[in-house]
């Protein structure tokens, strides 16, 4: 169960998706997400989908993967249709009805957004490996250094929180077994008992996280490690032609969404 | 009474999925009360896989796992139940100390099994007794104390139980050569005085070798060897190329053999080494 945890995977692979520069991805995510903002009509909802299904299909990442990690959103996504449903004015789609055209109108629009928003945020982590993603993310908020903002150290702390994801799940599913075997219980009582039955494996977990960055911190340490001073990289990312025509079709994609928004397609 | 009884269990891990691996295949053996086995094998080799069966951590795959003949995994309840009787102690257990005092603790595991406050307190005195854990410690934090006693405050958690099968994966891992040796003498008097099965994984063979009465070699996730220390001991080769080392005392005789010395019968503690080095020279064993 721990397992199905897809939080930041990445699925390596050889796609022109893959390929591309991680600055390059992370400029068209956000490009993206601008275009889909800007979708009024359900032409412009038209446009999007097709865009990311193109995408997807190219980075050879399968639909099931996607929708999969969309599972844990589902609540957030059925909730926010619902409240649109019935909380939007208009006219009722039968008399004396608290449900509108509009409502269902803007409930199906509303759940075309997150899942848009999700599975294209999705695409960039499934196809970019976690280091890349960091180093790329340091790169492009380089500017920032000179307004004192520490970008070394929030891309290392993320790259690290990405990396001890799979060993934090790993130590809780050992610290449950021994636990079990010493008789504890997590899956029958009341809510405030199985919270409860949650200390046993919370308080070794922290412990031992602590232990770990400690440990981590002064291996880093003897390694020479300084922060992000004179540091140099052992792979150099490199913008090929590619990239700059990805970033050229992304900046179309866009032009073209806000021309629809123009229009209220 | 406690009699084990593994009828053809095998595990495979992730199944149906692209990180599909057998971890143990068609275990078969029978382990009597009052035994104390050595669990042998390296690195992944199945037998902490094998362990966690045993009180039902895991559930096979296929294949069934019986204590004094009934099917652990019969339901919920005797998935539970049979924890209390089969106490396995993990590897590293000092990473699951999570109480405020060393006596909480211990007696998180009798709590689960619902006894009452009167036994639950006899229960732990006698388990922090077997473990060498001094009664002045009960108050103190776990997270205080130096590894060894931590070490033994974990084991002690889990005699508490009272098991009738005490399982312990790598008791003495990463302990200096003291602390190992009073956790094994803790084990072998717990072993002596409850009349107790008990079964230590290791790869340290000097240890297996010094207490355990039966050794159960597990390669790729089977059965290798199974047999008395004399049995297992005197085909030194074939557990080097499993992968495993052989005790001291026999690398020694292994060498000598290959010297040219004539030693006689499996060697596998100093004072087999030092009749047999005797007897081969020529000279009456003192």
């Amino acid at each position: 169960m721990l397992k199905d945890i897809t939080l930041g995977q990445y699925f390596p692979g050889d796609s022109v998706v893959h390929r591309l520069d991680p600055r390059t991805k992370l400029i068209l995510v956000v490009l993206y997400i601008i275009a889909l903002f800007q979708a009024v009509g359900w032409i412009s909802y038209g446009v999007v989908i097709a865009v990311s299904a193109l995408c997807m299909i190219v980075s050879g990442i399968r639909f099931k993967t996607i929708f999969k990690g969309l599972k844990p959103m589902l609540f957030i996504i059925v909730l926010t249709a619902l409240l649109n449903i019935f909380y939007t004015a208009g006219t009722p789609v039968l008399p004396g009805w608290i449900i509108t055209w509009e409502g269902i109108d803007r409930a199906f629009k509303m759940i075309l957004r997150i899942v848009m928003l999700i599975s294209g945020t999705f695409l960039l982590t499934y196809t970019t490996s976690p280091m890349a993603l960091t180093d790329g993310l340091e790169l492009l908020m380089g500017p920032l250094k000179k307004l004192k903002v520490p970008v070394h150290e929030m891309t290392i702390m993320m790259s690290m929180a990405l990396r001890f994801i799979p060993t934090l799940i790993e130590e809780t599913d050992k610290i449950m077994s021994a636990q079990k075997a010493r008789g504890a219980d997590f899956e029958t009582g009341s809510l405030i008992k199985r919270a409860k039955a949650l200390l046993p494996i919370l308080v070794p977990l922290f412990v031992s996280a602590f232990r770990r960055a400690d440990e981590l911190a002064v291996a880093m340490e003897s390694r020479c490690y300084h922060g992000g001073e004179g540091r140099t990289r052992m792979k150099q990312l490199h913008m090929a032609r590619i990239d700059a025509a990805a970033l050229l079709l992304g900046l179309l994609f866009l032009a073209g969404m806000f021309v629809l928004r123009h229009f209220r397609l | 009474m406690a009699e084990i009884i593994v009828e053809k269990l095998s595990h495979v891990y992730s199944a149906g999925t692209p990180f599909e691996k057998t971890a143990i295949e068609n275990i078969s053996l029978t382990i009597p009360q009052g035994e104390f086995v050595g669990l042998l094998g390296h690195t992944g080799s199945g037998k902490s896989t094998f362990v966690q069966h045993l009180n039902a951590l895991l559930t096979p795959t296929t294949g069934r796992v019986l204590l004094d003949g009934e099917d652990i995994n019969r339901d919920k309840k005797s998935r539970r139940d049979v924890r209390g009787r089969v106490g396995l102690v993990f590897q590293y257990p000092e990473y699951q100390l999570f109480e405020e005092t060393v006596f909480a603790d211990i007696a998180f595991g009798p709590k689960n099994m619902g006894l009452g406050e009167a036994e639950i307190e006899e229960r732990v005195r006698e388990a922090a007794g077997f473990a060498d854990v001094e009664e002045r410690l009960f108050e103190r934090s776990p997270l205080e104390l130096s590894g060894g006693q931590k070490r033994r405050i974990a084991i002690a958690g889990v005699i508490a139980m009272r098991p009738d099968v005490l399982i312990l994966d790598e008791p003495t891992a990463g302990l200096d050569p003291r602390g190992s040796r009073q956790i094994m003498d803790n084990i072998s008097r717990y072993q002596r005085e409850t009349g107790a099965t008990v079964i230590i994984v290791s790869h340290n063979m000097d240890d297996a070798a010094r207490l355990a009465r039966r050794l159960i070699v597990f390669d790729h996730g089977s059965v290798a060897m199974d047999g008395t220390p004399e049995e297992v001991f005197s085909r030194p080769q074939e557990l080097i190329d499993i992968g495993l080392s052989v005790p001291q005392s026999t690398a020694i005789a292994m060498a000598l053999r290959q010297q040219g010395l004539a030693l006689e019968g499996a060697i596998y503690t100093h004072e087999q080494l030092k009749t047999a080095v005797l007897r081969a020279k020529g000279v009456g064993a003192c």
